[in-house]
């Protein structure tokens, strides 16, 4: 059976996810997964209300790998680390879309796209999250010709 | 020149409006087309090409920085060429349509270098908010609206100029008439891409039985587009009424007394606030940051009131220089509000959780509500009547943007400012669901009735019959159209916009070959003659 599609977003819910991905997906539940996230109440309130009407859960990252994910369900992982950490834990998506990025207080990165930073720290881990097998690309939008991330770390010298 | 010039003004002014005030939507088609037609002096000729390009522009509007066909420049530049073409006004009209379509989606690869450009500037702005640069902050808020400006204004001003030389009119005096004629057939299926667009953003399998309902109160019932609108009004409230009942959801305190938050700010400061988000909110948007700038700026005076040491300073405006991206007329003066709220509770802390908290939601439901239903509606009304000649078209648009986006904009700030930390609590509840859900049925409904009168197509083919008729053998020659009719109204608009549905949503086309596929098909079968926008008069 067909894995989760993961993307990184931290944007969570909004028009690129609602609007484009559910329905190119065939997407049948949305899970946001990061733990600052699921322990925020307002949170954990408001995301499910943006979701037009799908059925959103919120929550941790340890919460997500206890639960069954099946197809049809679209992982949104707010930061780079949800989505490793996720997969650390054994989680098998089908794939992991890199799709917005911002870039964090404090951090030194590189724009690696338009919408994606990237620490030096996050670039080892996107490495070694490509190097165990899982398909790791960036695709903003369904139209867009999705690309491997890697060669494009590379590119930055990263 | 002059019109040139007048036109490039225009042109900026539109840019602006639509990152920063949205006083009347100018950088809609419909109303920069309209516009532009008042100053090259056919104002008909701007009424019907920037109705015909707002139509074919429908869905697109969807969501924030997603780079979308330049229809602005594109209604200006048609219309400015149209202008100075030869013939009549429908062959005027052909003519503006052939050339601002394809300027429309040549252009919007500009879009992203202006984008870059102010994503550089926004690191400026970092090293003024570490100064605790006010000044600073400002000019490059401001100035960032000088690269988004010029990517169209400069070749609204090339073409502008182009367009007042001779040679337009010697170019277009030999376009054939079958040109014409298939060009006009093509800009009246436009609109059944934009509707399709828009039906592929709608929970199509969800509520696809109340566009019934439209459909049959245009096509049977001849009820006028506004009527319509009407019945689409009382459905969304019968279905927010009965789903009233369920649960609200227990909003859990945190403890803190806000009765004892003492008053710091002003009335005065307020209103600065609200001014400065009001007039600006994006006019510095890049890929970075999105509108961090935008809302730091707009924060500013409430910060300088509350942190006079210098440090707590700094950090109020590097806190609001993160990332920020919302709704800016439904749900970014709500944040706005809470977030001043909230730092003169001094709970800086929460100001920056709950707007990171508020805006991802409040841009999924505020584009939903405010691009992909309400302006759908009041745009789709005010270009079917342009597209008559009226000027009530954009006039009813530019009305319906201005009174209440002003309005609601001013409530939402007032009310997330006295309610401070308790908006949670009303926002839980559901009732920002239940506005979503509401105007989607609206819109549904208003749609079933739109593509029957909006888009126009009929054929022109006809077939030879043979009847007895008191023993003699008669031929006739019988119209496809009229058997048609008597099957189903309005049978090849519902068809044209299906097939185009099918076109985004199944075979997932890019839009911009939708429109290539639709313009082509229109330009030769109209150029045939088999099919029509409306029946040739009988004679």
């Amino acid at each position: 059976m067909a894995g989760a599609h993961v993307r990184i977003d931290n944007r969570l819910i909004h028009g690129q996810v609602t609007v484009a991905w559910t329905r190119r997906l065939g997407v049948r539940r949305l899970v946001v997964c990061n733990d600052d996230v699921a322990a925020d109440d307002l949170q954990r309130m408001l995301l499910p209300q943006a979701a037009r009407g799908l059925p959103t859960d919120v929550l941790t990252v340890a919460d997500v790998l206890a639960t069954e994910v099946s197809s049809g369900v679209m992982i949104l992982a707010k930061h780079p680390e949800d989505a490793f950490r996720l997969v650390e834990g054994g989680l098998r998506p089908e794939i992991v879309n890199v799709g917005n990025v911002a870039p964090r207080p404090g951090t030194a990165y590189t724009m690696v796209t338009r919408s994606i930073a990237v620490t030096a720290d996050e670039a080892d881990a996107y490495r070694k999250l490509a190097a165990s097998g899982v398909p790791l690309v960036t695709q903003l939008m369904p139209q867009d010709k999705p690309a491997e991330f890697v060669p494009l770390l590379d590119r930055k010298g990263l | 020149m002059l019109v040139a010039l007048a036109l490039t003004l225009w042109a900026i002014y539109c840019t602006y409006d639509g990152l920063g005030p949205f006083l009347i939507y100018a950088q809609r088609p419909l109303i920069a087309g309209s516009v532009a037609g008042l100053i090259v002096g056919h104002p008909l000729l701007g009424l019907l090409i920037g109705a015909t390009l707002e139509l074919a522009a429908l869905g697109v509007y969807t969501y924030g920085g997603a780079t979308i066909p330049d229809y602005q420049t594109g209604a200006i530049v048609g219309t400015a060429l149209a202008a100075g073409a030869a013939g009549d006004t429908s062959a005027q009209v052909a003519i503006g349509l052939g050339v601002g379509l394809p300027a429309a989606i040549l252009l919007s690869a500009l879009d992203p270098v202006g984008k870059i450009i102010t994503t550089a500037l926004v690191h400026r702005a970092d090293g003024y908010a570490a100064d605790g640069n006010a000044r600073g902050l400002a000019m490059i808020h401001w100035v960032s609206l000088v690269p988004w400006v010029a990517v169209r204004a400069i070749p609204t001003f090339l073409a502008a100029l182009a367009a007042s030389g001779g040679l337009v009119k010697d170019i277009t005096a030999s376009i054939p008439a079958g040109f014409v004629q298939g060009m006009t057939l093509a800009g009246a299926l436009l609109p059944a891409v934009g509707f399709a667009l828009l039906l592929g953003m709608m929970e199509l399998s969800r509520y696809w039985y109340l566009l019934l309902i439209g459909f049959v109160a245009f096509a049977y019932l001849h009820v006028p587009l506004l009527g319509i609108g009407l019945i689409g009004v009382a459905v969304a409230m019968l279905f927010v009424t009965l789903k009233r009942d369920e649960p609200a959801i227990e909003v859990p305190g945190d403890g803190t007394d806000e009765s004892t938050v003492d008053v710091r700010l002003s009335k005065q400061d307020l209103r600065r606030v609200f001014r400065r988000y009001f007039w600006s909110s994006q006019i510095s948007w890049n890929y970075e940051r999105m509108q961090a700038l935008g809302f730091a700026y707009s924060m500013e005076p409430v910060l300088r009131r509350l942190y006079p040491e210098k440090a707590d300073y700094v950090a109020g405006l590097q806190r609001h220089l993160q990332f920020f991206n919302t709704s800016v007329l439904v749900g970014g003066p709500l944040i706005l509000g809470s977030s001043v709220a909230l730092e003169e509770a001094g709970t800086p802390k929460s100001a920056a959780s709950t707007k990171v908290a508020l805006m991802g939601p409040m841009a999924g439901i505020g584009d939903t509500v405010v691009f992909a239903l309400y302006n759908s509606i009041v745009f789709t009304m005010g270009a079917s009547w342009a597209l008559q000649g009226s000027w009530l078209g954009p006039a009813f648009a530019a009305v319906m943007v201005l009174v209440p986006y002003a309005l609601i904009r001013r409530w939402q700030f007032g009310f997330a400012y006295r309610e401070g930390k308790r908006l949670a609590g009303h926002l839980a509840a559901g009732a920002l669901a239940r506005v979503a859900q509401g105007a989607t049925v609206l819109g549904f409904v208003v749609l079933g009735g739109f593509i029957p009168s909006i888009v126009k197509v009929v054929t022109t083919l006809t077939y030879r019959q043979t009847t007895t008729v008191q023993g003699q053998p008669v031929t006739q020659a019988v119209a496809i159209q009229d058997r048609l009719d008597e099957l189903v109204p309005f049978l090849l608009p519902v068809l044209v916009t299906a097939g185009v549905y099918l076109l985004t949503a199944k075979a997932r086309l890019r839009p911009v070959w939708i429109i290539a596929i639709v313009v082509v098909a229109g330009v030769i079968l109209g150029w045939l003659g088999w099919f029509a926008p409306s029946a040739p008069a009988k004679g």
